[in-house]
């Protein structure tokens, strides 16, 4: 009932359009929000216009029509008519406040009210660094994950670090002073992706589903219907663009600029950083952009790019054959391909370039705008060498035997943005992408344990920023999105169970959805699938189309009392998930929904300067306007008035922080 | 702790794996929404919605493991403001032999310029129906491709105008 109602409201909405006839449009949304001087393309649409001459654009009255370039003859919406576009690229309201932009072209209007947020720093007021931590999907469920396993080991030997319901010693994120949650919707979806909410969180305003840095626009029908490629990249590239802080921070105040991540470094969630196209799709471009930035006049966007990919640099995977990886060098990067190469490079190198894999099979796409398959890094749980869980697929590293790990590569990444003097400022995105990689196929040990990597760089970051002699760095946790793990409890489970790579079937049938087949693994009460004829009915073993039943139908799953007892036994922070003397069996029991994103608020966690800004319930958007105000205005009395808080022995204390 | 099974456990049944997606060559640009979703088992879809056009977006019917979850749909199906499809994009994980979808004698190659620098090339075929499969390639030898998109050769002229008049002039010499 619910699909044939969907589907008869799709035809509904459809016949009304007939009767769409807006003819001047100003391509910015509702609710645009910039900080003061903040660089966008203001692109005016014009339709159904007899003549497109004559556009008159005003700012709070100002006219500002000479900035604008047009009319240029093009067909909006591909329904064959002529209609024209006026752009005025990179332009920033230096009037802070409200600010109504008012297009007229005869008797046509567009009216739309923008909010500039001042940013003013005083005259010789010392920088301020920010440090972004994103775990990709990390929701509150995953960082709960993470503490459980991470922090159930002994702190002293033979003695749990979880007792009596309470941890020794909580995770770094944990232990950051303020906390918050911002709400991840995209302008057009419930449920986003990582390449709006990068996009929100770096230009402060909502961006559509898979789009990055930019606003919708009349041509987006072009690629919407004749595929994302070569052909349509023209369509894909003319959004109007938004300035990212990132961008702003290096083109007004010389702020060094990084990503860090396990992805491939042209993913969405580092590209949201500085990067402007209709898709995430488009990485051959995204690339190019990293070296060739539109808001900063041509200059690379990063002084330090850190993770996967190196098949979006190399000349024969690149429709256009540039050897960017040759072209990064020539602009002073230093090129590092393994964790020993990276580790050698001082801090004096001033631009650092490190691709650490190239995805297995890397080829041109037949698209001819990207290479695939993602070159992203293998995950944590792999690098350390740990055995995988029966149902989880064991790792290929195709040779890429020496890839560092996160905290390593967040520790380079500092000490090259700050300089040798650590005295430049810097804004660096840091990001663990496998959370969200291991997740959507329900792989609960390669996701768990990347939240432990996140952790410790987020204890890298936190450890750097509290030996500075002034609180000058602002550390934020966060999440683009969530997705649907939960913890469900404490199971008792063998290793021989856990890492048994024999499946065994199970058959049942029930109403409506007839005779299904399952799949199931021995480690299936330490990973409570969604795959099981559960919550998406295209699944393997499905053949009805139709949900159905629950794995806790298949599997009598039994919680146990008490709590995990994972074993470190080499201390590196990293448990081995392996029993020893009768030790370590109790394992974390989390179970998945569904293989896809959520629309839940993530956690946001903050200390530093401002930090204090970050707690409440806010939009996403916000992360970027508070960082904002952070840097630019004098936090000090907030900032007394949170260590107040923290030192004063009367009020209570956390145990574990 | 051992596991209590509560259903009949079949040993040496074989497992009947993914659900193989539909091919693009089956579609006939003439498919409601509903017929699309009982197409993919009832794969509910999202559904992207814009003023001027509407599409409805499916993942391959395979397991998680076997697609990207970040947004990229396996299929992507466009109606314009009519309410009728005008094409239908195949984003493939595994490519397909361009040899299955353009055999030699009914190949046609045309290439433009689409940015300064930048030339896409593409593989053409005419089909039964007003329909066109168009697919982006590298070289006239390219024997895989991971996209093509079936598009009523009627309405390339509004996606792709430069391809329309390519089609206009071939269909002229050839009479």
């Amino acid at each position: 009932m619910l699909q044939r109602n969907c589907v008869l409201s799709l035809a509904i909405a459809l016949t009304s359009l007939s009767a769409f006839g807006q003819n001047l449009q100003i391509l910015l949304p509702e609710r645009t929000r910039l900080l003061q001087d903040q660089r966008v393309d203001l692109v005016v649409e014009v339709r159904n216009a007899p003549s497109a001459a004559g556009l008159r654009v005003t700012a709070n009255g100002t006219d500002i029509s000479a900035r604008f370039e047009g009319p240029t003859q093009i067909d909006l919406d591909c329904n064959g008519t002529t209609d024209a576009v006026y752009r005025a690229n990179l332009y920033g309201f230096n009037t802070v406040g409200n600010v109504r932009v008012i297009a007229t072209l005869g008797s046509a209007e567009s009216i739309k009210d923008v909010t500039v947020q001042p940013f003013s720093p005083a005259a010789g007021a010392r920088r301020k660094n920010v440090i972004l931590y994103i775990g990709d999907a990390m929701g509150t469920a995953y960082r709960d994950a993470a503490r459980l396993v991470a922090r159930s080991v002994d702190t002293v030997p033979g003695v749990s670090g979880l007792r009596e319901g309470y941890f020794d010693n909580l995770l770094e994120m944990d232990k950051m002073p303020v906390s918050g949650m911002a709400m991840t919707f995209a302008s057009d979806r419930l449920v986003p992706d990582s390449a709006n909410t990068a996009s929100t969180w770096s230009t402060g305003n909502k961006i559509m589903f898979n789009a990055m840095g930019v606003f919708p626009d009349g041509t987006d029908c072009a690629w919407r219907a004749a595929g994302r490629n070569a052909t349509t990249l023209a369509s894909l590239l003319d959004n109007p663009r938004l300035e990212t802080l990132w961008e702003y921070l290096k083109r007004r105040y010389e702020y060094k600029t990084g990503i860090v991540t396990t992805a491939d470094v042209t993913d969405a969630t580092p590209a949201g950083e500085a990067t402007h196209t209709g898709h995430r799709e488009t990485r051959a471009a995204i690339t190019l952009q990293y070296l060739e930035n539109p808001m900063l006049a041509g200059q690379p966007a990063f002084d330090v790019i850190l993770g996967g990919g190196i098949e979006q640099f190399e000349a024969d995977k690149r429709a256009d054959r540039r050897d960017l990886l040759a072209e990064f060098r020539a602009k002073g990067f230093t090129y590092a391909t393994t964790a020993t190469e990276m580790n050698a490079v001082p801090a004096s190198a001033g631009r650092l370039l490190g691709l650490f894999r190239r995805g297995n099979g890397a080829a041109l796409n037949s698209s001819g705008i990207r290479a695939t398959p993602d070159g992203n890094m293998d995950v944590a749980y792999d690098k350390l060498g740990l055995t995988r869980p029966g149902s989880e697929p064991v790792v290929n590293f195709n040779g890429f035997t020496d890839q560092p790990f996160l905290d390593r590569m967040t520790q380079k990444a500092i000490d090259i943005l700050s300089g040798p003097n650590g005295d430049q400022p810097f804004i660096m995105m840091v990001e663990a992408a496998s959370i969200d990689k291991q997740s959507h196929p329900n792989h609960a040990a390669g996701t768990i344990w990347d939240t432990i990597e996140l952790d410790k760089a987020v204890g890298v970051g936190r450890a750097w920023a509290g030996r500075r002699a002034n609180n000058d760095t602002l550390l934020l946790v966060s999440a683009d999105h969530d997705q649907s793990m939960h913890i469900i409890g404490v199971v008792d489970v063998s290793d021989e169970d856990l890492f048994d790579r024999t499946n065994f079937q199970l058959s049942m049938t029930s109403p409506g959805a007839g005779a299904q087949t399952a799949r199931i693994f021995k480690d299936a009460y330490t990973n409570v699938r969604a795959g099981y004829n559960y919550a998406n009915p295209s699944d393997a073993g499905n053949t009805s189309g139709r949900e159905g039943p629950p794995v806790e139908t298949f599997v009598n799953f039994t919680e146990i009392n008490g709590f995990p007892d994972y074993l470190d036994s080499n201390g590196d922070g990293y448990p081995e998930n392996r029993a020893q003397g009768g030790r370590g069996r109790r394992r974390l029991s989390v179970g998945f929904r569904t293989g896809n994103h959520t629309g839940s608020v993530v956690p946001v966690t903050a200390e530093g300067p401002g930090a204090l800004l970050f707690t409440g319930y806010y939009d996403q958007g916000d992360i970027m306007r508070k960082t904002a105000a952070a840097l630019s205005s004098d936090t000090t009395a907030m900032d007394n008035m949170l260590r107040q808080i923290n030192e004063n022995p009367n009020y209570p204390k956390v145990v574990g922080k | 702790m051992g596991i209590a099974v509560l259903t009949l456990i079949t040993l040496g049944v074989a497992w009947g794996g993914s659900i193989l997606p539909p091919h693009v060559l089956s579609f006939t640009l003439n498919e409601a929404p509903s017929v699309l979703v009982k197409k993919f088992s009832g794969q509910k879809p999202n559904i992207v919605k814009q003023p001027t056009f509407r599409m409805l977006q499916f993942h391959e019917a395979t397991a998680h493991e076997n697609h990207s979850c970040d947004g990229a749909f396996a299929w992507e199906f466009y109606y314009d403001v009519s309410g009728e499809m005008q094409s239908v994009t195949w984003n493939g994980e595994a490519p397909l032999a361009v040899s299955k979808l353009f055999p030699t004698k009914d190949r046609l190659v045309f290439s433009t310029e689409t940015m300064p620098g930048t030339t896409a090339m593409v593989f053409v075929r005419r089909l039964p129906g007003d329909r066109v499969l168009i697919s982006n390639v590298s070289s006239p030898l390219q024997t895989e491709v991971q996209q093509a998109v079936m598009m009523r050769e009627s309405a390339v002229g509004r996606f792709l105008p430069w391809l329309a008049r390519e089609l206009k002039a071939d269909h002229a010499a050839s009479k």
